[in-house]
């Protein structure tokens, strides 16, 4: 493999000189001019690494991988106990997790480091009982957002929000702004019925 | 599984906005967190949702910078935005409607105020962020100053994971030692191997982008009927034309980041997007000070659409400059993206006979086959 290659430009993705590393200041690419400033660090120059593979049973008694009968057990899945081989073996936060406890758990939301997505329904709640105010000409929209968003601060209140420590401030003016908006619809019926 | 605890964050300097994938259609705000082992990149779209991915410190081999000359076409931009309103505030000093004033006078403070800003927060760039499996672009570092200052910030905490990369390692990988192998050195005297070749963006087609400056020429030509007459259908007709050449605006937008064109035409298309928002300011900015003006006009739609397609574009100085401004602009980005979409569609078609034709997946059987 050639050494240049680790460093391809991001407009051209041709080769840049490995010289311009922590040079300190942007440069023109010599294939396309644009200027380009690189801060590297060891594992830009590490060897790739090589991937593991099970070792092969040897004697009949031995343990063998849970899903590659013919290969060695080398560790137990530290959730669900299955043995695995090397291969199938893979090392999380100093644990040892097969692979579909790892699915289920990125899919389950279980494990917080693999976690990719959360909805802010704080925002969402604010959103709603703000919205239609802001917008003035649909106020009357307040007669369905504001049940919706008083529902989501009770629904929602004990979700885990952003990964970011973030108070739950947005739902507490939400849940408020609901209430007085429902209020007021009620004395708005009421009165109207009243007069009627 | 096991409750893992709590992670900090400390909120790393910048802020920007993502524009790959959705970030073209809804606005995706990027931040970038410093975790004890890894740095979180945090998309936030529209607000409501929140999307995370963690570069490990052990994993990050590079932060790569490139220059943008976004800073200085803003700062050209908006100065001379912030200029021309300036100019006609002067211009038109005699006008008797102060809260046109007003609000130009706002708007061309804001103009200068943000071509100032761009100038003094430095160089812009995009920063990419390299480890063995990808390269992802932080769009929280769009300037230099700022990107290097994070850097240098999680710097300490990369090394301790990876340790320091010497200049003497860079030497060593740029000049690798010959191997003691005498037959191996004749490949060093072998020429360099030929670089990657770029990744393969399609070509754009540019039928959307001709769709959309037709419209612009069309809407230009049926605006300057208003110049002769003024009847209720020709207001409607402009402002349907207008809709449609909004969405073939989007349309093309969102076409020219995932495919290839000339520069010219991206130019082109991002400045119509431009004169388009500044109309539509300009506009409002007309249409509420009329409102206020005339109040009857409130309440009926209908009244306040033929006071409007009444209004002829020399009515005073206010409408003769939205006129002008809107013919000048529309031909102009009109005219100029039609000029360029055709030849780079002409240019396409003439290309398309040259390049060789795609094998076919399954090659013919030979003839004995077909004929046993």
């Amino acid at each position: 493999m050639s050494v240049a290659a680790l460093l391809p430009c991001p407009k051209c993705h041709r080769d840049l000189p490995l010289s311009w590393i922590n040079a300190g200041q942007v440069a023109p690419c010599p294939h396309c001019r644009v200027r380009i400033g690189v801060e590297g660090f060891p594992s830009l120059l590490a060897p790739p690494q090589v991937a593991r593979t099970g070792l092969r049973v040897m004697s009949a008694g031995e343990a063998t991988c849970y899903f590659h009968a013919q290969k060695q057990a080398q560790a137990p899945c530290d959730f669900c106990g299955r043995f695995l081989c090397a291969l199938c073996a893979v090392e999380f936060n100093g644990q040892v997790i097969c692979a579909p406890c790892l699915e289920s758990g990125q899919k389950k939301q279980k494990i917080k480091s693999l976690q990719n997505k959360r909805y802010l329904y704080d925002n969402m709640a604010l959103m709603l009982s703000i919205l239609p105010w802001a917008l003035l000409v649909f106020w009357f929209l307040t007669l369905i957002t504001a049940p919706i968003a008083l529902f989501m601060c009770f629904y929602y209140w004990n979700t885990p929000s952003s990964l970011i420590p973030r108070s739950k401030v947005r739902l507490i003016i939400a849940g408020i702004l609901s209430l007085i908006q429902i209020g007021l619809w009620t004395w708005l019926f009421l009165h109207l019925f009243l007069k009627t | 599984m096991t409750a893992e605890e709590k992670i900090k964050y400390q909120k790393l300097p910048g802020a920007g906005l993502r524009r790959d994938g959705v970030g073209h259609v809804v606005g995706v705000r990027s931040r970038l967190y410093q975790g004890p082992d890894h740095l979180l990149s945090l998309d936030t779209t529209m607000g409501f949702m929140e999307s995370y991915k963690r570069f490990y410190y052990q994993d990050i081999q590079a932060f790569v910078i490139r220059q943008t000359h976004g800073w200085l076409i803003g700062a050209c931009v908006f100065g001379i935005l912030g200029a021309f309103f300036a100019m006609i505030i002067l211009m038109f000093g005699s006008v008797e409607e102060p809260e046109i004033h007003f609000f130009l006078g706002v708007l061309a403070a804001c103009m200068i105020g943000i071509a100032l800003w761009n100038l003094a927060t430095g160089p812009s760039c995009i920063t990419y962020i390299k480890t063995a499996a990808q390269t992802e672009s932080l769009p929280s570092l769009n300037r230099i100053r700022k990107a290097r200052k994070v850097i240098n910030r999680i710097r300490p905490l990369i090394e301790a994971a990876q340790g320091t990369l010497t200049a003497d390692q860079i030497a060593t990988a740029q000049h690798p030692s010959p191997p003691p192998n005498p037959s191996a050195l004749t490949e060093t005297h072998t020429p360099p191997s030929p670089p990657r070749a770029a990744r393969v963006i399609p070509a754009g087609t540019g039928r959307i982008h001709l769709l959309y400056f037709s419209l612009c020429v069309v809407t230009t030509a049926a605006l300057t009927l208003k110049l002769w007459f003024m009847p209720l259908w020709l207001y409607l007709f402009l402002s349907l034309l207008s809709a449609g050449a909004w969405g073939a605006l989007i349309i093309s937008l969102v076409d020219q980041s995932k495919t290839r064109y000339p520069a010219g035409i991206r130019i082109v298309t991002w400045a119509a997007l431009g004169t388009t928002v500044m109309a539509i300011i300009i506009g409002y900015a007309f249409l509420f000070s009329h409102m206020r003006s005339k109040p009857s006009l409130r309440s009926n739609h209908l009244d306040f659409m033929q006071y409007m397609a009444s209004l002829h574009p020399f009515t005073n100085p206010w409408t003769q400059m939205v006129f002008t401004y809107e013919i000048i602009t529309g031909l102009g980005v009109g005219v100029t993206g039609l000029v360029l979409t055709l030849r780079y569609r002409r240019d396409l078609k003439m290309q398309a006979p040259a390049s060789p034709a795609p094998p076919s997946p399954t090659p013919p059987p030979p003839e004995n086959a077909r004929n046993p």
